[in-house]
């Protein structure tokens, strides 16, 4: 079942995504006033008190959940944003970490887009994403300045404990084939 | 850990419990400070890192700077990722 979370506003706060993987972002060069994204493991931040709709949850759970699957973040009137990305090697390094590419002449190879004045968007609100991004593969952070909705759309059934995700990530988490 | 005993308690990328809760302040002597370090979309961090002058005084602290962090590391995702998002600190002083 199709469910809606509202991230508007301190409601952001409801919902982490350090974990989570933005797969889908096409995002042309003029922001458009709506847009929205696609997200493979947002956690829901249900521990200690989640005072918000509760008719998803399965009944006596007071557990974080993660979304095993992809959901959709929707934003409305944007007013900015913009994002950075750091971009990660193809391979791990010799302590198994993905690691930043970096240029000949040693810097660190980042992709950069601004929309709009985000200096004239500072009376609006800000939405901060900091997780990786699937293509192009690497560290994104993207901000949005709106003063219109957020929202979160996602399945019922990818929700899983946060716990069992921690426990056992590469099963759980986005794989590209 | 004996009360006022500390000068100094360190929380680095705090996720999911009170930071700013009152054992914290029991072992930390008057004047001691509190930094905290983080990412904003950190909720945990992000939450006492906006928070207001008046609301940290309610909880008993004084703040004394906030602002990039200079002598931040960088961690791991759960799937092995290196982070890159800018770390942010928040120096408080107990009153």
């Amino acid at each position: 079942m199709k469910h809606i979370i509202d991230l508007t506003k301190n409601n952001f706060d409801r919902i982490d995504f350090t974990e989570a993987k933005i797969i889908d972002f096409y995002c042309k060069k003029d922001l458009p006033t709506e847009f929205e994204f696609s997200v493979w493991g947002a956690t829901l931040l249900l521990d200690p008190h989640w005072k918000h709709d509760k008719s998803f949850i399965p009944e006596h759970n007071f557990k974080d959940l993660y979304v095993s699957g992809i959901g959709i973040v929707r934003i409305d009137n944007l007013f900015g944003g913009n994002i950075e990305v750091y971009i990660y090697e193809n391979v791990k390094d010799e302590q198994n970490r993905i690691t930043v590419a970096k240029n000949h002449d040693g810097s660190e190879l980042v992709f950069r887009r601004q929309w709009g004045n985000t200096d004239e968007c500072k009376s609006v609100d800000e939405y901060l994403w900091e997780c990786v991004i699937m293509w192009p593969y690497g560290f994104c952070n993207l901000k949005f300045y709106s003063n219109g909705n957020v929202d979160f759309k996602f399945n019922t059934e990818d929700l899983i404990f946060a716990d069992d995700y921690l426990k056992d990530p590469y099963r759980y988490t986005f794989k590209e084939k | 850990m004996a009360t006022g005993s500390q000068s100094k308690v360190i929380f680095q990328n705090p996720y999911k419990y009170d930071v700013l809760n009152p054992e914290v302040s029991r072992v930390l002597q008057s004047g001691g400070t509190v930094e905290i370090t983080g990412g904003l979309s950190n909720k945990t961090f992000n939450t006492i890192y906006k928070m207001s002058e008046a609301e940290l005084q309610a909880v008993g602290y004084t703040l004394v700077s906030r602002g990039q962090a200079s002598n931040a590391t960088q961690g791991l995702t759960t799937t092995g990722e290196v982070i890159k998002s800018t770390i942010m600190e928040i120096i408080l002083k107990k009153n």
